[in-house]
């Protein structure tokens, strides 16, 4: 009788479903793909794990923007206050930290208006230093910056700023004048910030110009000298045409970059002086105060998680842009 | 065509230019070493100066002397960047490679999978309770594991990978290889290079980072503080070096000269190394700017 019913229902299966779906799976190209190289499943392994945790999973984490989070109750235990959060950063004076987002968005535009020109022109005026040794100890020397971290160049502009003994006030005392604390003038603070910026990534934001004004073919110079062009003429018709492909690259990853708020930068520059708030206190300060204060967790996520989206928003609108124009977008 | 270049006022202006902006590039460099070099007491009657003001070693004696705090986390500081710079270097070629095989079931979905993380981040909050959730806060993991697996280097592997000639890995296939074999005698051998630039961008990248050490780091647990951090707090307050145990006077010590001292440490590695650090980053930058 057993036997019987399970001969049957051997049979069904056989004619059902299981035949078409699972087990063609299982006998199927696909499938016997996958046993083949399983090998390199498992290579794949380790990187897609520490992706889920460390990229994944806060990315998931971002729901603690629309609850009332607690760190004794967890994700799970808190309140889901949904775009309550939102509404309140956004339109509640009480709570809302409008200084922060203001600093935000405007040390990182007056970052990109004035770095990138500047970048531009100083590697056209690179390029214009035909002695190649020459040339190459300017990008080896302005290259260095680069490498080095936030923490030490806030230790190095400190022999800058220092109030007594420092270069700069040394300087102006040489000038007659009377020392400045730099240290609790607010007003120096979004130009120290932008320059020393500068300073960092100057050499370094060359290096993908220079590959490709390597690429331009000298022979336009030539026909342009023949037109009689001068040196301007040559940098306007002939060189800026050449590299407009990674101008427009540059500017695109400049405008995702509008929101995000260099706290490395700051944190290490301003050397704990309170007395700058004001002008410094960014979006990433509410995010650092947060973990260490151990409270308004959502608010500052809500914040972080505004700041990405807008990021985004620009990045796709600035794409739009270059392709619309002719240009090679990034996606 | 070789052509007679002229000395006119532009090429003048131009080389003034360099000049000045070479010498704003050197000089803060210059600085914390003359500083680092000079007698304290001098330095701070006279204030900065461009050259040495005595010479003397009083500041880098009292940075390694007072306390073993400084040269603990120069050991930490090489152990997380180097244990981090070997753990991506593995997990990202291994990675890489499965990601470059055509016949890799699903290959479309592992690679969109990887380049989300490219464009959506979830902020450094979530980053932090993540971190606190896994049970790595307060450890040396925290410091290392975050970053290990970057999609931009595995794209980086993966494109280098592209390049090697398919013949090469049939003629191992029909030898009898498999998969593993072909990983370890034929693409890892030939893509030293490219291994070697992620090793060092990640080496780096961690040698310079400092907010985790203030993040996933418990407050009080300086045993594990990075030389960045230490440096940071040193800044600050130079009551940093001496141990909770004891509260030392620091007023007759060479306060100026040993921040400066610690800046040179952290920095003249890097600064030396720049000639390589720059062939390799140049590498990896221009690698990834050709579209895979």
């Amino acid at each position: 009788m057993e036997t019987e019913k399970t001969d049957r229902l051997v049979k069904s299966v056989r004619r059902g479903p299981f035949r078409t779906g699972v087990h063609a799976f299982l006998t199927g190209k696909t499938w016997q793909g996958i046993v083949r190289h399983k090998m390199l499943y498992l290579l794949l392994l380790p990187a897609i794990v520490l992706i889920c945790i460390f990229c994944y999973a806060p990315m998931f984490g971002v729901i603690i923007a629309f609850q009332d989070y607690r760190l004794l109750e967890g994700v799970f235990g808190s309140e889901f206050i949904g775009f309550k959060m939102f509404y309140k950063i956004l339109f509640d004076p009480e709570s809302a930290s409008y200084l922060e987002f203001r600093n935000t968005i405007y040390i990182s535009l007056i970052r990109i208006c004035t770095n990138f020109p500047i970048i531009l022109i100083f590697t056209l005026l690179l390029r214009e230093i035909h002695n190649r040794r020459a040339r190459g100890f300017v990008q080896a020397v302005a290259y260095v910056p680069y490498f080095i971290s936030w923490i030490s160049i806030g230790g190095m502009s400190y022999n800058l700023f220092a109030v007594d003994g420092g270069i700069l006030n040394q300087v102006l005392a040489a000038f007659g004048k009377e020392p400045i604390t730099w240290y609790s003038e607010e007003k120096y603070w979004w130009a120290i910030l932008t320059i020393s910026s500068l300073w960092k990534g100057m050499g370094w934001s060359t290096l993908i110009y220079m590959s490709s004004l390597g690429s331009i073919d000298e022979e336009l110079y030539d026909a342009c000298v023949i037109d009689g062009g001068g040196r301007f003429r040559q940098m306007v018709t002939v060189t800026l045409p050449g590299i407009m492909n990674v101008i427009m690259l540059q500017i695109i990853l400049d405008v995702g970059g509008i929101m995000s708020d260099n706290y490395d930068q700051i944190l290490a520059m301003v050397n704990g002086s309170q007395s700058l708030n004001n002008v410094t206190r960014v979006v990433g300060t509410l995010e650092y105060e947060a973990i260490i204060g151990g409270s308004q967790y959502s608010k500052a996520t809500a914040y972080s998680l505004l700041r990405g989206l807008i990021g985004m928003v620009l990045v796709l609108m600035a794409n739009r842009v270059a392709k619309n124009s002719d240009n090679e977008g990034i996606l | 065509m070789a052509r007679l270049r002229k000395i006119d006022a532009f090429s003048v202006v131009n080389g003034c230019i360099m000049a000045l902006l070479v010498a704003v590039f050197i000089l803060p460099f210059w600085i914390i070493l003359t500083t680092s070099l000079s007698e304290n007491l001098q330095v701070q009657s006279n204030g900065i100066s461009l050259w040495f003001q005595g010479f003397t070693f009083a500041g880098y004696i009292f940075l390694f002397g007072m306390s073993d705090i400084f040269i603990r986390s120069l050991g930490i500081s090489l152990l997380t960047s180097f244990t981090a710079a070997a753990l991506s270097v593995i997990v990202c070629t291994a990675a890489a490679y499965a990601l470059s095989k055509k016949y890799l079931v699903g290959r479309k979905f592992f690679n969109v999978f990887l380049m989300i993380t490219m464009f959506f981040s979830g902020g450094t909050i979530p980053t932090y309770l993540i971190i606190r959730g896994v049970g790595i806060y307060d450890t040396i993991w925290a410091l290392i594991l975050p970053g290990v697996a970057s999609t931009y280097s595995i794209l980086l592997l993966r494109n280098y990978f592209y390049g090697i000639p398919e013949a090469l890995e049939e003629a191992a296939y029909l030898d009898g290889a498999n998969d593993l074999q072909l990983l370890v005698k034929i693409f890892i051998p030939l893509s030293m290079p490219m291994m070697f630039t992620i090793g060092i961008m990640t080496f780096v990248g961690k040698w310079n980072e400092w907010l985790p050490s203030l993040l996933y780091l418990g407050a009080t647990n300086k045993s594990l503080w990075t030389a960045q951090y230490v440096l940071r707090q040193m800044l600050q307050d130079m009551q940093t070096l001496y141990g909770s145990s004891s509260t030392g006077s620091i007023t007759n010590a060479p306060l100026i000269t040993a921040k400066n001292a610690g800046i040179v440490i952290i920095v003249l590695p890097l600064v030396v190394l720049s000639p390589v650090l720059h062939k390799y980053f140049a590498s990896g930058l221009i690698a990834g700017s050709v579209k895979g």
